[in-house]
């Protein structure tokens, strides 16, 4: 089958492409480095089949961080037939610089001078007829995220699948290209033109592991680049850089007329506002408190909502005339359903939702710039904290976000410090036993009480890992109005592997709690875990709770009610508040779930994941135990 | 002088940049290359990033106080 590529710079739409190219398969929001490893998907189009890779976002192909090294790894595979070179139009003369780069891999390519909305914004009218014709391939303007100017590349698309037309380099001057000619010959042949591969190999330092050349290669290059020291009073590496880079301020000069727009727009203004030194904090704090109290709210009103009839249900199977065993079945099945259906969803939806706003209006890369010093104190990096911050919606994709980190150093603390985030799962813990049972405040320390823990374990990291942070070089994409039909079906996206897969796992654990009781198992159970219900002063029978609480946060919850034998909205009348605390703030921090564990486990590897339990494990502890004696002490609790 | 003494409402042509090849190379990725026209958008406080604007193609970039160390610069009149 033949293969479509997609590559452009971060944040310039890719994922937008894809989507309306594949159906919604891709993440796509307003934040660079949102793609950070490969998306295949096939797609029919016209009784063509073809598949479809969406690749990260790369400002070049030099890679500096992993996401961007994933993007070059496959493009040197040589294993596509068609690359759809997608160009942010609102930034043209920096977008055509990779389109150059791109150029020289001699692949069939169609330019997608995407964004056009935004350039004509900025006053921008660009042509690209003219453009595709200086670069001898075609081009056509799009705007992906509303789905303008598709159909248009889509049939070029399948016109270059069945007659490729060869792409063919803009030539360096003439002294420079006999130069490289008399490099290819060291690069051998790959399965992308030597021309290219002699390009890169002349970059040195990581390309060297990844385009291997023959013996002679390096004195060759030395020698031509002391020729062109002579002429240029430069390396051949810097040179062909200029050359390039002059290439594409030429191109988009001839392409791109400017008028220039009088007084500031709006979002500009917005923006100067929310990166202010002073009032910049202040609004984070704000959006940061509202997000969560609105989750609170919401959640806790469609909680009451959809509980009264779940049970209305749930005692009429209780009461249902069946053999005992039966009757264990039935239970579970309700508690499960009831759990994820009346508890878990009504919280998750708007905590997704409000994540996918701030997501899509590139809010969270302004987060990096402002709290990039606070950051740097911890140990860490401005740009760790927009992987921290996805991290309340799930972990999971935090963990793939860190990719945007440069440093493997940076890219492993902030690794460990995810799990320690509340997401989704674990606020719904926190609302479900602090908020509903004990009020905004408390639910508000348990946060506080994380974050703090994040912090002070941040600087106890790093201290122990010392290296000096690269300086912060981030992109802040353009504030945007978050496109509603993008909003909820990101939203959607992340619901929907919940109620496919969560669900069903949380009505098999709720039936396999009943099953344990039924068959008297908890009682081992209760006693392997009782050290910690010991210490933590929690019902013995609480124990095997936190054991099934390792495939899934949400079932802790879910098991308390039925471990102490009542529904979950009357556990307050069987727990103490500081037991409702403790049990809370254990759940939130003693170990990442099964799919943060695989996920590190695949990132990083097996030691990391076991690494990052045993940290949980030990801090969880020592924070409860000390919070909760420290409450106790004051006479708060 | 270097893009850490920048100003608010002037316009700064950058001159050159002074880091490693590998910092150069991605700041001018970005669009940030000698002969581009920059201003300072906003400054974080205790020696945060500086939020710098390109007016070559309106992009916003942070820089890390080390980053903009590094990069020269000079006042240019308004409109140049």
């Amino acid at each position: 089958m033949k293969t479509i590529v997609l590559v452009g710079q971060p944040n310039c739409g890719k994922s937008a492409l894809f989507n309306a190219i594949a159906g919604y398969k891709a993440n796509s929001s307003n934040f660079p480095g949102t793609t950070v490893q490969i998306l295949r998907s096939q797609v029919i189009y016209r009784g063509e089949t073809f598949d479809l890779v969406d690749l990260p976002g790369t400002y070049s192909l030099t890679p500096f961080d992993k996401a961007e090294e994933v993007t070059f790894d496959f493009l040197l595979t040589g294993e596509y037939d068609l690359i759809l070179n997608v160009l942010d139009a609102s930034r043209l003369n920096r977008s055509l610089e990779l389109a150059l780069e791109l150029q020289a891999l001699e692949k069939p390519t169609i330019l997608v001078l995407n964004m056009m909305d935004e350039a004509e914004k900025k006053g921008m009218t660009i042509d690209s007829a003219a453009l595709g014709e200086f670069l001898g391939m075609s081009a056509f303007p799009t705007t992906a995220l509303s789905g303008k100017g598709v159909e248009d590349v889509l049939k070029a698309a399948l016109g270059q699948l069945e007659n490729p037309s060869p792409v063919r380099p803009l030539p360096f001057p003439p002294r420079l290209e006999s130069f490289l000619a008399e490099l290819t010959p060291f690069v051998g042949a790959g399965r992308v033109n030597s021309r290219f591969l002699a390009l890169k190999a002349l970059e040195g330092g990581e390309m060297e592991k990844k385009i291997p050349v023959s013996p002679g290669f390096h004195a060759k290059s030395e020698e031509l680049s002391g020729k062109v020291r002579e002429f240029w009073d430069k390396s051949l590496q810097e040179v062909l850089f200029a050359e390039r880079h002059h290439l594409s301020m030429e191109l988009s000069e001839k392409a791109c007329r400017i008028v220039r727009r009088q007084g500031r727009h709006l979002s500009e203004r917005v923006d100067a506002l929310f990166c202010h030194p002073l009032f910049g904090y202040l609004l984070f704090v704000v959006v940061f408190l509202l997000m969560l109290a609105l989750v609170f709210r919401i959640g806790n009103l469609l909680e009451t909502l959809s509980l009264a009839p779940l049970n209305e249900l749930a005692l009429w199977v209780g009461n249902l005339p069946i053999a005992p065993w039966l009757h264990r079945l039935a239970d579970g099945i309700v508690a499960g359903t009831v759990g994820a259906v009346g508890i878990i969803v009504p919280y998750m939806v708007p905590l997704l939702l409000m994540m996918a706003i701030l997501e899509d209006s590139g809010y969270l890369a302004r987060s990096a710039f402002l709290f990039d010093s606070l950051m740097h104190k911890m140990g860490l990096h401005g740009k760790s904290l927009p992987p921290l911050l996805m991290a309340f919606g799930c972990n999971v994709p935090a963990l793939s976000a860190t990719r945007i980190l440069e440093s493997p150093r940076d890219r492993l603390l902030t690794a460990l410090l995810i799990p320690f985030i509340p997401c989704s799962a674990r606020t719904i813990v926190i609302s479900a036993l602090v908020y509903a049972f004990l009020g905004t405040g408390w639910a508000f320390f348990v946060y506080g009480v994380t974050m703090i823990t994040v912090f002070f374990l941040s600087l106890l990291l790093s201290s122990l890992v010392k290296y000096p942070a690269p300086g912060l070089i981030m992109e802040i994409p353009a504030f945007r109005v978050p496109s509603p039909k993008n909003v909820l079906i990101k939203a959607w996206f992340q619901l929907k592997p919940f109620l496919v897969y969560a669900i069903p796992l949380l009505v098999l654990g709720s039936i396999a709690v009943e099953y344990v009781q039924f068959f008297g198992l908890e009682r081992l159970l209760n006693a392997l875990v009782r050290p910690v219900t010991y210490l933590l002063d929690l019902p013995e029978a609480t124990g095997f709770t936190l054991v099934f609480g390792f495939f899934r946060k949400e079932l802790a919850l879910l098991m308390l009610g039925q471990s102490l034998g009542v529904s979950p909205d009357r556990i307050a009348g069987v727990l103490s508040s500081a037991q409702l605390i403790t049990f809370a703030l254990f759940t939130t921090l003693y170990i990442p779930c099964l799919s943060t564990f695989l996920i590190l486990r695949k990132e990083f590897n097996l030691k990391t994941a076991w690494i990052s339990i045993g940290l949980n494990v030990a801090v969880s502890l020592g924070v409860t135990l000390s919070i909760v004696s420290l409450l106790r002490l004051t006479g708060l609790l | 002088m270097t893009l850490s003494d920048a100003r608010f409402e002037k316009i700064y042509r950058i001159v050159s940049l002074n880091g490693g090849a590998n910092m150069a190379q991605r700041l001018s990725a970005m669009g940030l290359y000698p002969g581009a026209r920059v201003a300072l958008a906003s400054r974080a406080p205790l020696c945060g990033p500086l939020l710098i604007k390109n007016i070559e193609n309106n992009v916003q970039v942070a820089l890390g106080t080390g980053v903009v160390e590094k990069i020269e610069v000079v006042e240019v009149e308004d409109g140049e």
